[in-house]
């Protein structure tokens, strides 16, 4: 039932977002080298860090105590400045990297580090002054380059913001930022032409930075060619521009507690780097993998970055250390789901559901599976609830109705359907209604009424296979066939690689008399989807059963036939063979088969209409005529 | 639809006071005197505060309760705001301000650090503007009304919106909630003589049991009703509430990354007292988003109204209106839904007005801190450009959080000013060390437009008001003492409802209209105002009463005429299409302006707003 809804989407992520704030800190003078170390509060901080700090803190006062020659006490110093900067205490940070700055002028770092502190303040004149140091002591570094023409770029400075990319670019050519920072600046000088050659050339380096799509779209939009700008916008997606920035990634490694890796990585998230964040969880799994908040952001974001299957094991981490993580469980079942172990996914979403009883989606995801499980009672009951809870969610309304639909409650799916329809904004919803509303027509005997939905559905969604081959499977039951053919290809046009519109329409066209188009179809779509197994059946099928003999290819289709049945196996690929080896002459092994087949089907739930077809073609096999087209 | 037949007893709205010219005065060209001639004032800063805290004086006791007691619930930061609105038709504005409960009910009202001044069971509250009395001798001050309004309005507060929905005269009220929101009817003044409401929620079909923060009455459809727009949050119940964290561990408030968003919702007005949920068919719940604010107007000036949505760390919606109530996104393509960088941004307050005098209106909201507000230019055609870089307005907003905010021209300078209310949503450890219980107040900013795309910080001159750190959320902006000049209400999580005079603004030349639907009995939402100054660029402004975060404003236009003595001309163009002009007004004093009264502006004349709009 949710074959069109494989992945959900992942959930939200545990913990919160975060935002360097900034904190003002009590000094304790130390003496030695003039040096007062600070001393925030450190209160509310994890235990782990606090003690983390505490005893770097104590390490450095220490070393003052005893005063310490300068290259002693710097390093020391230097750590607690990091860890006041990695644990948000900024003016700690701050005079600390400023007493360092004393001791050793000429260190780029601690310019560099006193220039992000000033820059997360927004003191953007004090930051940018902080870079410009640390780029006369280093020249050639490629972040300080960077940030000093973002910062250029916020004051407007537009000749200083391409001074410094283009110094970046020099320092690295392959460095997209640098061009993304490039096609800006053309961009706030309408210079658009060049804004989508610097913008095309970030995609080009980096073309998993989809963010990049939106400002090249509105580049397009701006030279007048709207097409290209939606066709950028389309892409445009939330992952930001990235550029390695060694001293801050650094800063990483200083962490003592898991749950400073999570707001690490739902930091790196929000900013759409979703590769940073998750190594950041996984380092927050590492340190404490009883933290399921840990694995589980493994998992989510795995799913954002379309690797689902990676993510279960994460999920099920997360369930060791709590096995009633509401989010694991959910996700975890759907990924049980899709993989067909049903009964174990009903049980992640009824754990998930227990945990929070108003959580809709986990009760129609319960309610889905349910019944795919085919435990239609609970089913119901479950998916009313859903109803009951959210009597406007389109997506619960649907399902509900498909539900209602195949259990034939014809007024329960009507009424949810049109409640529904009313709803829905999307056309894929509207459309997958009305297909739905059909079906529910046709189980009334209702042929027009169903074709004028169906029809309906086509235009609420025109761009989707979906519509366009249900209205062809109705067009070929309704023995209009040459209207099945068309609506099959307009199916086909609109999802070319799905080999079920191009079977469809050579049946509608072998049943319209039009065999050898229909063969020729059938040869294209064997070579255009190579590694479809439908679509080497049906041309196995054509080319054995053709009623043409010029047409028919006994050979080819028992070679094709034998090689689906040695890969797949089944009756329906047993049946092939058969009607192969009639097409080849060789009948008596086509009766075998087929007595064979029919053995097993029978007994085997196996429908009337395909054992009657059986039958048939195995009196045909014994009068030694080749089977009937299947179709 | 049906005809609309309001019931026989009820009150027609009373006569408008005094400093209301009639529509058919001016049309005629009579030109009255403003009581208020005074010496125009070059620089109204140098006389003192800009906005003086008269809250307490004027006998608004408001205290928000926003229920905490330890759990940092996500929704208790996240209110309130109130609506200003002339309730009872009495020519002054009153004063609606919603209320938040306690959240864990295993916990008392006493376990919270902020425990709530008024008596159990709290209420929103309704406050009576008595400036205009009808026995005379009224002055500016505010009467607690809650009780006497049968407002019994008992949700957890976000915001409210407010417009006459029925077109019965009196201006109605939307309450969202976290929970149920609500809708109250304003029945006009009783036996009394106090404005009465009737909560008609249920009646209406305007439930709406998400978390939503703002809304807004606008006619999505044309037909004359306004219909509702309903912006919806996150997820968020106190059954899937999580535990979030700071930077370093601590306990703190979640974002809304934490939770799934939601789709906005649109109500389409039958007319009949009855709305039906028009969300699917008009495209408005095709995506979900983290809704905070809602603000309405004719964007791409294709005659039909847009809704522009800001939402918190997702990209922004712009739905354009393609008629017949139907809508489509078209902020990515119009440039207004990520940032310049094409990063999504935690959007709060939005607003729109015309900051560049081009005859058309760009949108102005606040956001998070480490990201600055935004301002996107309008080009007239609804494509946006990013302008704020290098305005003013950019840096200097890094270091706050806004939520509300409005574009108003708080001296009368002719050009919209932009104030930013602000408060935290995480923990600032400065304040958390000091032991402050409620580590997220910060102070408010006021920006001065001073012309060539550029804002100057004033808030230093703004007066000890906006020195005062507090969690602010919502705003109002609506000229409380009639004195032709923009006030603000700021509304506080766990704190006042703040009332700021402008001390300033009625200093300069100013006129005040009020673009009147005699038809509809309500102000005329949607419509457009030109003030048309001899030499000078024509100052357009769109009559709307949303905007902001949470928050409902004075549906009436101030425009600020500087050292202009007289106006040339008032042009209105009117929902529908229709144009008028009325020539030569009063300055220093409000007009209402009737829909029908004026001269009639034939379309695609040389006298169109496109040929001398730009001025």
């Amino acid at each position: 039932m949710t074959e069109d809804r494989p992945w959900p989407g992942v959930r939200r992520l545990v913990a919160g977002w975060a935002l360097a704030l900034l904190a003002a800190s009590a000094l304790t003078a130390s003496g030695a080298h003039g040096v007062s170390i600070p001393n925030p509060d450190l209160a509310n901080l994890e235990p782990a860090v606090r003690q983390q700090v505490t005893a770097q803190r104590g390490e450095v006062e220490a070393l003052l105590s005893a005063q310490a020659p300068a290259g002693e006490l710097k390093p020391e110093l230097l750590e607690l400045a990091r860890l006041y900067l990695f644990y948000d205490r900024p003016e700690a940070a701050a005079a600390c990297f400023g007493h360092l700055v004393e001791l050793t002028p000429e260190d780029p770092r601690l310019h560099y580090f006193l220039g992000t502190l000033h820059e997360e303040g927004g003191r953007f004149d004090a930051a940018t002054a902080a870079f410009a140091e640390a780029a006369r002591l280093a020249p050639g570094d490629l972040p300080t380059q960077i940030r000093l023409g973002a910062l250029a770029l916020r004051h407007r400075d537009l000749e200083a913001a391409e001074r410094h990319y283009r110094a970046a670019l020099d320092i690295d050519p392959s460095a997209a930022v640098g061009h993304f920072g490039l096609g800006r600046i053309a961009a706030a000088r309408g210079d658009h032409s060049a804004s989508v050659a610097h913008f095309t050339r970030t995609l080009e380096l980096q073309p998993e930075a989809t963010s990049v799509h939106h400002p090249l779209g509105l580049a397009h939009r701006r030279l007048g060619d709207l097409e290209a700008a939606k066709a950028s916008l389309g892409r445009a997606g939330g992952n930001a521009v990235v550029w390695d920035d060694p001293l801050m990634q650094q800063l990483y490694d200083l962490t003592a507690t898991s749950r400073s890796f999570l707001v690490a990585g739902n930091r790196a998230r929000r900013r759409g780097l979703l590769e940073e964040a998750v190594a950041a969880y996984r380092r927050a799994y590492d340190i404490d993998p009883q933290n399921p908040d840990a694995s589980y952001n493994v998992g989510a974001t795995l799913v954002e970055l379309g690797r689902p299957e990676e993510a279960q094991v994460h999920f099920l981490r997360a369930l060791e250390a709590d096995p009633d993580h509401p989010d694991a469980n959910f996700n975890l079942g759907i990924g049980l789901r899709a993989k067909g172990r049903l009964g174990e996914a009903v049980e992640r979403f009824q754990t998930a559901a227990r945990a929070d009883p108003g959580d809709v989606a986990a009760r129609l995801e319960l309610g889905i599976t349910l019944h795919a499980a085919g435990r239609t009672a609970d089913a119901r009951v479950e998916l009313g609830a859903v109803k009951e809870a959210n009597p406007r969610g389109v997506r619960e309304l649907i399902v509900l109705g498909r539900y209602l639909v195949s259990v034939g409650d014809p007024e329960g799916s009507a009424e949810v359907l049109t409640t529904a329809l009313e709803l829905a904004g999307r056309g894929e919803d509207r459309a997958e209604i009305h297909r739905l509303q059909a079906e529910s027509a046709l189980a009334r005997g209702d042929r027009s009424g169903a074709e004028a939905l169906l029809r309906r559905s086509v235009e609420a969604d025109p761009g989707s296979s979906e519509g366009h081959r249900a209205l062809g499977a109705f067009l070929t039951r309704a023995g209009r066939y040459g209207e099945a053919a068309a609506a099959f290809g307009r199916a086909s046009e609109a999802a070319p690689s799905d080999p079920r519109p191009r079977v469809g329409a050579a049946a509608a066209l072998s049943l319209g008399g039009r065999f050898g188009e229909a063969l020729a179809l059938l040869e294209t779509a064997a070579v255009e989807l190579p590694g479809s197994p439908a679509v080497a059946r049906a041309l196995a099928r054509a080319l054995a059963t053709a009623p043409d003999p010029e047409l028919r290819q006994g050979e080819r289709a028992l070679s094709l036939a034998r090689q689906l049945f040695r890969a797949f196996g089944g009756p329906e690929h047993g049946e092939t063979v058969a009607m192969a080896m009639a097409a080849a002459g060789r009948f008596d092994e086509a009766v075998d088969w087929q007595q064979r087949l029919l053995g097993e089907a029978q007994g085997a739930g196996v429908p009337a209409s395909v054992v009657a077809r059986l039958r048939t073609n195995l009196g045909r096999y014994r009068s030694g005529q080749v089977a009937l087209p299947p179709w | 639809m049906k005809p609309h037949h309001p019931p026989s007893p009820r009150r027609c709205p009373s006569p408008l006071p005094l400093i209301f010219a009639a529509a058919f005065a001016l049309a005629a060209g009579a030109h009255a005197e403003s009581p208020a001639e005074e010496a125009v004032s070059e620089s109204p800063e140098a006389k003192g505060p800009i906005f003086v805290d008269a809250t307490d004086r004027l006998g608004v006791d408001f205290r928000h309760f926003n229920g905490m007691t330890g759990e940092r619930y996500f929704n208790e930061m996240a209110g309130g705001g109130g609506v200003l609105f002339d309730a009872d038709r009495d020519g002054d504005l009153d004063l609606f301000v919603v209320q938040g409960h306690l959240l864990d009910t295993s916990k008392t009202v006493a376990d919270s650090p902020f425990p709530p001044r008024h008596p159990l069971p709290l209420t929103d509250r309704f406050y009576r503007n008595e400036l205009i009395s009808a026995e005379g001798g009224g002055a500016l001050r505010f009467v607690d009304a809650t009780d006497a309004s049968g407002l019994d309005a008992r949700g957890y507060g976000m915001g409210a919106a407010s417009a006459d929905f029925d077109n019965d005269g009196w201006p109605d009220l939307y309450i969202n909630n976290f929970g149920s929101n609500e809708l109250w009817r304003n029945l006009g003044p009783g036996a009394g003589g106090a404005v009465r409401f009737e909560n008609v929620t249920a009646k209406s079909g305007t439930a709406e049991e998400r978390w939503s923060v703002s809304s807004a009455f606008f006619d999505a459809d044309g037909d004359g009703w306004l219909d509702l727009y309903v912006s919806n949050y996150v997820d968020y119940r106190l059954a899937n509430h999580k535990p979030c964290f700071g930077p370093a561990g601590g306990s703190d408030y979640c974002g809304p990354t934490s939770y799934e968003p939601l789709p906005d919702r649109l109500f389409r007005n039958r007319g009949d007292g009855t709305f039906e949920d028009l969300s699917g068919r008009s495209g408005i719940s095709a995506q979900p988003g983290s809704a905070l604010g809602v603000i309405t107007g004719d964007f791409d000036a294709d005659g039909r109204l847009d809704v522009y949505v800001a939402n918190d760390g997702q990209a922004n919606f712009l739905w354009r209106g393609l008629g017949g109530g139907r809508f489509e996104d078209a902020a990515l393509l119009g440039g207004c839904a990520v940032s310049s960088e094409g990063m999504p941004e935690a959007s709060m307050g939005v607003d729109a007005g015309d900051v560049d005098n081009d005859g058309d209106d760009d949108l102005f909201m606040a956001h998070l801190s480490q990201e600055t507000n935004t301002l996107y230019l309008n080009d007239g055609t609804g494509f946006f450009e990013d302008a704020t870089a290098g305005t003013g307005l950019d840096l200097a907003s890094w270091a706050f959080t806004g939520f509300g905010t409005k574009l108003f021209d708080y001296d009368n300078d002719g050009l919209l000013d932009v104030v930013v209310v602000n408060g935290a949503v995480k923990t600032v450890e400065s304040l958390a060390r000091a032991g402050d219980p409620y580590p997220l107040h910060q102070t408010d900013q006021l920006f001065r437009n001073v012309g060539g795309g550029r804002f100057v910080e004033v808030t230093g001159d703004a007066g000890p008001a906006f020195g005062l750190s507090a969690v602010s959320r919502g705003t109002s902006v609506g000229d409380l003492d009639n004195d032709g000049d923009s006030d603000l209400v700021i509304y506080d999580n766990a704190g006042a409802a703040r009332i700021l005079l402008n001390q300033v603004g009625q200093d300069r030349g100013w006129i005040g209209i009020e673009a009147w639907d005699p038809e509809r009995r309500r102000e005329a939402l949607g419509a457009r105002v030109g003030v048309f100054v001899k030499g000078e660029a024509t100052r357009w402004r769109t009559v709307r009463s949303d905007g902001s975060y949470a928050s409902a404003n004075d549906p009436r236009v101030i425009v600020g005429l500087g050292d202009a003595g007289s106006v040339e001309k008032v042009r209105v163009e009117w929902p529908g299409g229709s144009v008028e002009d009325f020539p030569k007004p009063a300055t220093r004093r409000y007009h209402r302006l009737e829909r029908g009264a004026g001269t009639a502006v034939p379309p695609l004349t040389e006298d169109a707003p496109s040929a001398e709009g730009g001025g």
